[in-house]
């Protein structure tokens, strides 16, 4: 407590440093366009009513009072301008531009921006979730306070680092960079991104009817944009607990050009690994990242872009089978022995070549080169897996966007893919997945089974889309179609869709009433699930129908309301099968290849038995500012959905679970569907977040948001095996959690949820702004009245199921020690040049 | 004006650090606590084929989950028959946390020492 009391104390001092005296400055008028100061002009102070000249190079020396933000008049014959700027230290030198730059001759003027469909699109502007609070300083976070969206939190309550969009898998969205494929979002720390938050213009997420240029996405699509234009050089650094970042980005080619880099390095393994408060055996997340866009403008037709992404994560574990004397300080006894070594990357490579004839006509070629990896290794109990994933692919991708009379405006693409899917090693799966509480230290009959999955899969793809915008007055019909080939299994799919609009200019600033609906596809490239050796290559497309509705009320220039109502069918969905076989088919079991290649009643796993649905509304009011200006801005979103699924697979009950059957039962159990349609374990029924942020001048900026949602759903523990197996690593006796198989009872999977998830977070910025740019030090405090929000609970497999086991799992949001608790807080120093 | 902002936004974060830094009770209900001790209990009883122990380890206040813990986690390690408590269960009749345990104890014979109430 004594340690809080300085800190604050010290803060408390920091941000009320009193000025006792007068603070002298030295300035410089600047005109951008001349590229030199502006000799010989009076320059007046209007707060201090004292006026100053400049010299031959644009200075002159003032002095103001105190700190803070005046008003700077010059004068020149031809008139006065005036301009405000803040004096925020002693000596420093402040630079008032005149002027704006302009672009220089010869380089292609982005004027607007393509128009984007108003269906269940929802748009961010990087200056408003810059500095957005409890984003922990990463920008992609933000997103997660628009209707529908939500990341699950740090490491828990789903896979880490996923974006769940209206109830959907995280893995069913597909986000796009510059329209170049990312694998993935998030670093393994589930709070910082691949991409470089200065490199980032927009964020557009698509939460349910796309429109057809996006692709092989049932959930949602996330499209980042780039910077686009880059006017003078800049630069930035920043440092903080979980990474450092930089970027550079500057004109080249007398402005016909520009590069634009980023990299991230995670090292968390450094600062919060080294603090003692890890167990041993842990090794946390190293990671790092790398953006590199390149753009030359050689006439106003023609452009070249480049651009170049990586990631990397790697993360290490392995638990001592070395007992502690005390056995409550060992967080690893249960699974003392094992060793898990995980690591994913990716690198996209994109070479676009723009081609703009006229205002009217605009077609992009973009060669892409993108390699996913994925490595794991682990062993634990029964559980062994050893391999290396990738699925290289090289693209050639063709976008073209004409406006073909006044009333009519096309889109039309084509994109031709060669794919191969390399896997070297073996890796491991449930015997029985409809098992929910598989144990890795059973030993008579094991519930994992060893799966050789090395195989090298050559496959084509290819894909063609259009989309006509009809537009007659205030009508907008907006048909569109996509068709998706994949040659090794010799399946298209066909996916229309459509939007029809239409505005009211004279409600309020414009009103406009909105409908679309649209099939849309998906397919697992880089998965064991279409794999000829461990999965069914005769696996199709997941198939999702949206439709959407909703009316969008500008009601001033910065007030909006939006609202949208949805409904989302599933077929198709691929789930585990352990029921599906071929008649014949080769050997699993490499070790037989020679002794018997061919086997009969071949399982391929993986089925598209799977369907569901989900449906809600979305109401999302905003606040805006103009760019760059001061004024506050904000906003309310509210999501209420419910989201269901059904694997269709047959459920043994009772005893039959525990029976063996011959391979007829098994043919004929699989004809045979008694499972139940169950709350989606992404569904979060409630989602609201109000987001406020207000820059009070050149020195401070303040934020608030307030979260709500609903909890997940999950399945309740309900007892334990009574401790039939140990670990052998440490002769610990393991209980393995036990879970209602009655689908009509109240503890079924997915029946139960924590208390909601609420929060309250603010941010607080100082800048300091230097003639060179400026040093921003901020100040971040999440979960501002320490809600005790749970994730899920936890099953500790040392100990008996009781009263206190499983114990609820609470977020990372809440500092414990001891007996105090706090708010969790970030401190943070950015400096921009 | 200036001056007055800056005292506010400090004001602001020196409450927020005097208010948000709170003491918080840990420990586990006397029922919670109870269910605990019991289902190891079972456990042990289970595993060595005699019936729990009698009196049973009766809890009487919420507990420190520390000295709960090393109660259960020493029933569950007990070699068989189990006739009688370990020793370090009286940790649950103790208002204070049961220190660390130091490298020269064996936890494996400390769980062995029983008392028979």
């Amino acid at each position: 407590m004594k340690k809080f009391l300085i800190q604050s104390l010290l803060v408390f001092c920091f941000f009320s440093s009193l000025d006792l005296l007068a603070v002298s400055f030295k300035g410089r008028i600047f005109s951008r366009t001349k590229n030199k100061g502006e000799a010989a002009v009076t320059v007046f102070i209007f707060e201090t009513k004292k006026g100053y000249t400049t010299d031959e190079e644009g200075f002159f020396e003032a002095e103001v009072p105190t700190f803070g933000e005046y008003t700077f008049r010059i004068l020149r014959a031809t008139g006065m301008q005036e301009i405000k700027k803040t004096v925020s230290a002693d000596g420093e030198s402040l630079t008032l531009f005149t002027d704006k730059a302009q672009a220089p001759k010869g380089a292609i003027q982005v004027d607007g921006q393509k128009e984007k469909t108003i269906l269940s699109r929802y748009k961010v502007r990087y200056d408003e979730i810059k500095r957005m609070p409890g984003t922990l300083g990463e920008a992609l976070n933000a997103i997660q306070t628009l209707p529908g969206i939500f990341a699950p939190p740090f490491f828990g309550g789903g896979q880490p680092g996923g974006i769940v969009i209206r109830g959907n898998n995280p893995n069913t969205n597909t986000i796009l960079y510059d329209d170049l494929p990312i694998l993935y979002a998030y670093h393994f720390d589930a709070i910082n991104s691949v991409i470089h938050n200065d490199l980032i213009k927009t964020i557009d997420v698509y939460t349910g009817a796309y429109p057809a240029n996006f692709a092989n996405a049932t959930g949602g699509v996330i499209e980042i944009e780039s910077t686009d234009s880059v006017k003078k050089a800049t630069g930035s650094s920043s440092i903080s607990l979980l990474l450092g970042q930089v970027m550079y980005q500057t004109p080249l080619f007398n402005g016909k050009g520009y590069m634009a880099a980023g990299g991230k390095v995670g090292y968390l393994d450094k600062t919060l690994g080294a603090t003692g408060l890890i167990p041993d055996g842990i090794r946390l997340p190293q990671y790092n990242s790398s953006n590199v866009k390149f753009v030359y403008n050689f006439t106003p037709q023609h452009a070249i872009s480049f651009t170049s992404l990586t990631a990397n994560d790697n993360f290490v574990l392995n638990a001592s089978t070395k007992k502690a004397n005390d056995p409550t300080k060992d967080p690893l006894e249960a699974i003392a022995g094992a060793s898990v070594s995980a690591g994913q990357g990716f690198r996209t490579m994109g070479l676009r070549y723009i081609w703009t004839p006229g205002s009217k006509f605009n077609n992009r070629l973009t060669l892409i080169n993108y390699d996913p990896y994925n490595k794991t290794s682990v062993k634990f109990g029964s559980i062994e897996a050893d391999f290396i994933a990738r699925a290289p692919y090289t693209g050639v991708r063709q976008d073209l966007n004409w406006d073909a009379t006044d009333f009519l405006k096309i889109d039309f693409g084509t994109e031709v893919r060669a794919f191969s899917y390399n896997v070297s090693g073996y890796s491991v799966a449930l015997k029985d997945p409809n098992n929910l509480s598989p144990n890795p230290y059973r030993t008579d009959n094991p519930d994992f089974e060893r799966r050789e999955i090395t195989q090298k899969t050559q496959l084509g793809y290819g894909n063609a889309y259009s989309s006509l915008h009809f537009k007659f007055g205030n009508l907008k019909i907006e048909p569109g179609a996509r068709y998706d080939y994949i040659d090794s299994s010799k399946q298209g799919v066909f996916g229309p869709r459509g939007l029809v609009s239409y505005r009211f200019d004279n409600i309020g600033k414009g009103m406009t009433l909105f409908s679309g609906a649209g099939d849309y596809f998906r397919f697992p490239f880089f998965s064991q699930q279409p794999s000829l050796e461990s999965g069914n290559p005769d696996i199709k497309f997941e198939k999702a129908t949206k439709y959407g509705a909703g009316i969008d009320q500008q009601i001033t220039e910065e007030y909006s309301i939006k609202g949208e109502v949805f409904k989302q069918e599933f077929t198709n969905l691929i789930v585990s099968d352990p029921y599906i076989t071929e008649p014949y088919g080769p050997n699993p079991d490499k070790t037989q290849l020679l002794s018997k290649p061919i086997v009969t009643n071949r399982a391929l796993n993986y089925s598209n038995k799977g369907n569901g649905w989900s449906h809600g509304y979305e109401l999302y009011i905003k606040k805006s500012n103009r760019p760059g200006s001061r004024d506050w801005f904000g906003w309310i979103s509210y999501t209420w959905s419910q989201s269901y699924r059904n694997n269709n697979i047959f459920v043994p009950l009772g005893d039959d679970s525990t029976k063996l059957i011959t391979a007829t039962e098994a043919r004929v159990r699989s004809q045979y569907n008694n499972s139940k349609e169950l709350i989606y374990e992404f569904d979060t029924t409630h989602l609201l977040s109000v987001v406020y942020g207000w820059r009070i001048n050149e020195e401070y900026q303040i934020g608030g948001r307030w979260f709500y949602r609903s909890a997940f759903p999950y399945t309740p523990v309900i007892g334990d095996d009574g401790g039939q197996f140990t670990n052998t690593a440490n002769g610990i006796t393991i209980f393995n959690p036990k879970y209602s198989d009655n689908p009509y009872s109240g503890d079924y999977q997915n029946s139960r949820r924590a208390k909601p998830y609420h929060r309250l977070d603010f941010r607080f910025d100082k800048f300091l702004n230097y003639e060179w740019g400026y040093m921003n030090l901020y100040f971040e405090v999440l979960n501002l009245y320490m809600r005790e929000n749970i994730l899920t609970e936890n099953f500790d497999s040392t100990k008996p199921y009781s009263g206190t086991n499983p114990s609820p799992q609470g977020d990372f949001y809440l500092l414990r020690n001891g007996g105090t608790k706090a708010p969790f807080f970030n401190i943070g120093l950015e400096v921009r040049f | 004006m200036f001056l007055f902002k800056k005292v506010l936004f400090s004001l602001i974060i020196f409450l927020g650090f005097l208010i948000n830094c709170v003491p918080v009770d840990d420990k586990i209900s006397k029922e919670d606590a109870q269910s605990q001790i019991y289902f190891a209990a079972d456990f042990k009883a289970k595993k060595c084929g005699t019936s729990i122990p009698s009196p049973p380890l009766l809890v009487f206040t919420d507990q420190i989950q520390r000295n709960l813990d090393l109660c259960t986690i020493a029933i569950t390690r007990l070699d068989c028959p189990f006739a009688a408590y370990p020793i370090i269960c009286l940790g649950i009749y103790s208002p204070d946390a049961i220190p660390n345990i130091p490298w020269y104890i064996d936890f494996k014979e400390l769980s062995n020492r029983r008392i028979k109430f």
